[in-house]
């Protein structure tokens, strides 16, 4: 909310730094935009299996940069300045992917019979690799300044640092990957099993019960907002 | 009523919110901050905090993705 | 008309409504490929492609021995992830663009960089062990019930808090 001394101001640092609107950059932004359509089309008349992949990836991009999406923000600013909007959106954007997860698997699988290896979505093992992983990952996205999806978005608005860590982050990933990781699986991974939630819950009370914990964290990121912090 | 100047051009995430917090709490009741940023996720993020402490605040685009964020001090930290 | 554009291509979104968004296009990616939005998978396949250029490719008992998802005909440097992660690297850019917001953002001082190399290295490591990162160990396995998303969640939760210490111990 503005008021009439910062109106004031404004209008004098206008005129201080001689603000004109002339160069534009839309024009460069229409033309990806367009070069991007002729693409997914060629993609789509030589029926590539990237066909759908890369306009989503164009849409994810787009939206990620117009309302700057950051998950490493998400957890980082409860924490520094006790902002909880992002943590909010992310909650939302849990529920609504798993209502709409939900229909995709249930409509592809037989419930009543189904193999894990069918079921259609990210399902991976579950163990202390889980853990350990986590906790660096969630100290490096806070510490380089964005995760992975917004090493990419900024990496799309010109960030150079974000150059630096995507190859940091494609060695790190080498690291584990390749030179380490059967001590890896040898001490976590091997033998661990794909937790699936309505596999042992069944499907409706696993719905139910993961709506309702992640409506219950959204109403707490929104309590926890309420508090003032300087 | 005093004007103070913030230079966060080139900062990273999430140094520009950072060092605003720093000085607008070391500012008083009336004063007015401008911070100059060159962050996208400033004018979201630094905006969020400033209205959720209740002061007063707008931002001008002052060159291609480079920001000036005009904040006055409206509470005191008592 | 000129508020309607300016609000879509100019005023950044509220944060729900991009939630909101993200997620239908995940549904779809899902719905429409068969797989979800993953982004680390493409990271470890690049830096593969780099050591099978300099001329390593002892990859026995590597995630991608175990666990890796490239089909036939797909390379290490081109595959499902490389083109998806181009495309939103590309979708950043041409939003970015269209609001006359791009600048190339240079590096300040020293101490971003170190601390933007470690980062990306836990980064790279961590989402190596986990499965995934944000998107593929959070953002996509959550919804699709696996448990290994809310555990990652927790504990990346739990990382967030020891890094944002650090980052207001050093950083600042």
């Amino acid at each position: 909310m503005t008021s009439q001394r910062i109106e004031a101001l404004k209008k004098r640092r206008k005129e201080e730094l001689q603000i004109t609107n002339k160069s534009n950059q839309s024009a460069y932004g229409w033309w990806l935009m367009l070069l991007a359509l002729l693409f997914t089309g060629a993609l789509f008349f030589f029926e590539s299996s990237y066909q759908w992949v890369f306009p989503i990836g164009i849409l994810l991009g787009l939206t990620l940069e117009r309302s700057r999406f950051c998950f490493a923000a998400s957890i980082r600013n409860p924490l520094t300045i006790g902002t909880t909007k992002l943590l909010q959106a992310v909650i939302i954007a849990l529920i609504v992917s798993t209502l709409g997860f939900y229909f995709v698997q249930v409509q592809t699988i037989d419930i009543n019979n189904f193999q894990i290896s069918e079921v259609p979505g990210t399902l991976k093992p579950v163990g202390w690799n889980t853990v350990v992983g986590g906790i660096l990952f969630g100290i490096g996205m806070v510490i380089a300044g964005g995760c992975a999806s917004g090493t990419l978005m900024r990496i799309g608005e010109g960030f150079t640092l974000q150059i630096v860590v995507l190859i940091a982050f494609i060695t790190g990933s080498v690291l584990a990957g390749v030179f380490h990781y059967p001590f890896w699986y040898d001490l976590f991974i091997e033998g661990r099993e794909i937790v699936y939630l309505p596999e042992v819950l069944g499907f409706i009370p696993a719905l139910i019960l993961q709506i309702t914990v992640l409506g219950l964290l959204y109403f707490a990121a929104r309590r926890f907002d309420s508090r003032k912090k300087i | 009523m005093k004007e103070e100047f913030l230079d966060c051009m080139h900062e990273a995430c999430p140094i520009p919110l950072i060092k605003a917090l720093k000085k607008l709490g070391k500012m008083k009741a009336g004063d007015l901050l401008i911070m100059q940023t060159d962050h996208n996720c400033s004018i979201t993020n630094v905006i969020e905090w400033v209205e959720k402490q209740g002061h007063k605040m707008d931002y001008m685009e002052t060159g291609k993705g480079e920001w000036e964020i005009y904040i006055e001090k409206v509470v005191t930290d008592e | 008309m000129n508020k309607l554009y300016e609000n879509i291509f100019k005023t950044p979104w509220a944060y729900w409504i991009a939630g909101i968004v993200l997620s239908l296009l995940n549904i779809l990616l899902l719905m429409l490929t068969g797989s979800t939005w993953r982004v680390t998978s493409g990271f470890l396949y690049w830096g593969m492609w780099v050591l099978e250029k300099v001329g390593y490719n002892n990859f026995a008992g590597s995630y991608f021995e175990l666990y890796g998802d490239i089909s036939p005909g797909e390379t290490f440097l081109l595959n499902t992830v490389s083109i998806l992660n181009l495309a939103v690297i590309l979708g950043a850019l041409a939003s970015v663009l269209i609001s006359s917001e791009f600048k190339w953002r240079k590096i300040k001082n020293p101490k971003q960089v170190a601390f933007g190399i470690f980062g990306g290295l836990l980064m790279g490591y961590g989402g190596r062990l986990a499965f995934g990162c944000n998107i593929g160990a959070f953002f996509s396995a959550i919804p699709s019930f696996s448990l290994h998303g809310w555990v990652f969640a927790i504990f990346m939760g739990v990382g967030g808090i020891i890094g944002s210490k650090i980052l207001m111990r050093y950083m600042i």
